[in-house]
């Protein structure tokens, strides 16, 4: 069986690194390939979530189906022009994952974090870490080998397909690395991370994937913006040393054991919840009018 | 381990809107045309939720352009059906909403034909851009087409594989 969270910040303690310095050194291992190579490699995917936000920021086009696009700009307009309730951090995460996650509904170039359909909430935290909070390029892709250790748990104890697992495998599990990886960039301990990462998906266990129309539009889009703010509550409580009273590991497995449980008409067949609203229907029927050769 | 590399986790660099449904789907299709080179005909067969809901994830448009030997993250990917008439693609697809219960909910079978011979593969995209292949020409297989994966050389260990037998 592949590491715990227990196991990875024991590694941690062991050697005295970050979560992300475990990741990157297991990925050399793995493939023995040069650390500057894999470095540089997540650097890349830096950049396209960099590239994804600067044009998701200024497209005002709506999708096809006419169920997003354009909500980006909007926020980013309101961000620029009031004293957003939110403050400067969360409300800037919260445009940079809308226009991550629209740019992703156009079928534009993002990076799946750990799935396409969650694709906005780590660029959304990243992107206001370096606005508000000075974070570096080198640090932030440190913090992108942090929320891949944190997924790699997910991925292989539970699951991260909406399809599997309902859309707390997805939004549950982004949430979840983006809270882990906040508290470790602002200087919190492994163990502390994995608090954060516990409290995160704690709060999103039993959502379920019910995309109207099988698009990831909605409720997908404004999933992703409401989960940066989730992981920010959730890594202040880490770092304020507040502790998550079920352990990080028995979460996992909870929302494993939900996902299983759950009925297949809400994991991402639209045969459930607001796919099946009168709205979500008269939506899916414009889509389906495009059928594939059949 | 189905998710090994840090890659597949941050990862692919993929044109949405979905991993599983979209990006995976286009690594299966893409294992077909490095087996077969520039291909005549193929049947896709979309079992589960990727038969429910295709159109909205585009997976009818990633199967064709991983059929015509495109990556994840090439943004012709939304043009498949204009290029696959341009390369004269014969296609053809069904629908299995009810997939079989020892199925992955995102099954692909694809059966493709082209100048070096034929090949039937079964398939799942498993989730984060992650796709496996378990059956091809109906024997059990289990490869890994993860995000680190590089399918020119998956293909051509697996094809000597298959000789060998």
């Amino acid at each position: 069986m592949t590491e715990t969270m227990k196991d990875i910040v024991a590694a941690c303690q062991e050697r005295g690194v970050s979560l992300g310095e475990w990741m990157i050194q297991r990925e050399i291992e793995r493939t023995g390939g040069e650390r500057e190579k894999i470095f540089a490699q997540m650097q890349e995917r830096l950049s396209v979530m960099k590239e994804a936000v600067a044009q998701g920021i200024n497209d005002l086009e709506e999708t096809t189906s006419k169920l997003s696009g354009g909500d980006a700009y909007r926020m980013h307009q309101y961000n620029q022009t009031t004293d957003p309730l939110s403050g400067p951090t969360i409300s800037k995460a919260m445009e940079a994952a809308m226009a991550t996650s629209e740019s992703n509904a156009k079928m534009n170039v993002i990076v799946a974090t750990p799935t396409a359909g969650s694709a906005g909430i780590l660029p959304g935290i990243m992107i206001s870490l370096q606005e508000n909070h000075h974070v570096n390029d080198e640090a932030l892709t440190m913090g992108l080998f942090a929320a891949s250790a944190i997924g790699y748990v997910f991925a292989n104890h539970a699951f991260v397909s909406g399809a599997a697992g309902g859309c707390q495998a997805e939004v549950g599990s982004a949430t979840a690395m983006a809270a882990g990886t906040i508290t470790e960039l602002r200087g919190g301990s492994p163990e502390a991370v994995t608090h954060a990462v516990a409290m995160a998906m704690k709060s999103l266990l039993g959502l379920v994937c019910d995309p109207v129309g099988g698009l990831v539009e909605v409720p997908c889009v404004k999933r992703n913006v409401i989960g940066t703010s989730i992981a920010f509550s959730a890594a202040d409580m880490a770092l304020a040393g507040i502790e998550s009273r079920i352990p990080c590991d028995e979460v996992i497995h909870t929302m494993h054991t939900i996902g299983k449980d759950m009925p297949g008409s809400l994991k991402e067949t639209a045969e459930g919840g607001l796919a099946q609203t009168p709205t979500g229907l008269q939506a899916a029927q414009r889509v389906y009018q495009r059928p594939c050769n059949l | 381990m189905q998710f090994d590399s840090c890659f597949d986790i941050i990862g692919p660099i993929m044109v949405g809107p979905s991993s599983s449904h979209t990006a995976g789907v286009v690594s299966i299709g893409k294992f077909v045309h490095t087996w077969l080179g520039d291909l005549d005909h193929v049947t896709i067969t979309f079992y589960g939720s990727l038969a429910s809901t295709y159109q909205g994830h585009g997976s009818d448009k990633a199967i064709i352009g991983g059929l015509l030997g495109l990556s994840s993250r090439d943004l012709n990917i939304r043009s498949a059906y204009a290029l696959a008439k341009d390369r004269h693609l014969d296609y053809h697809f069904t629908l299995v909403p009810d997939a079989p219960p020892d199925y992955h909910p995102n099954t692909v079978q694809v059966e493709a034909a082209s100048r070096a011979g034929t090949l039937h593969i079964i398939g799942a995209s498993i989730g984060g851009g992650v796709a496996m292949i378990y059956a091809i020409n109906h024997q059990e297989a289990s490869i890994n087409l993860g995000t680190g994966v590089d399918i020119d050389t998956i293909v051509a260990k697996t094809k000597k594989e298959v000789s060998d037998v």
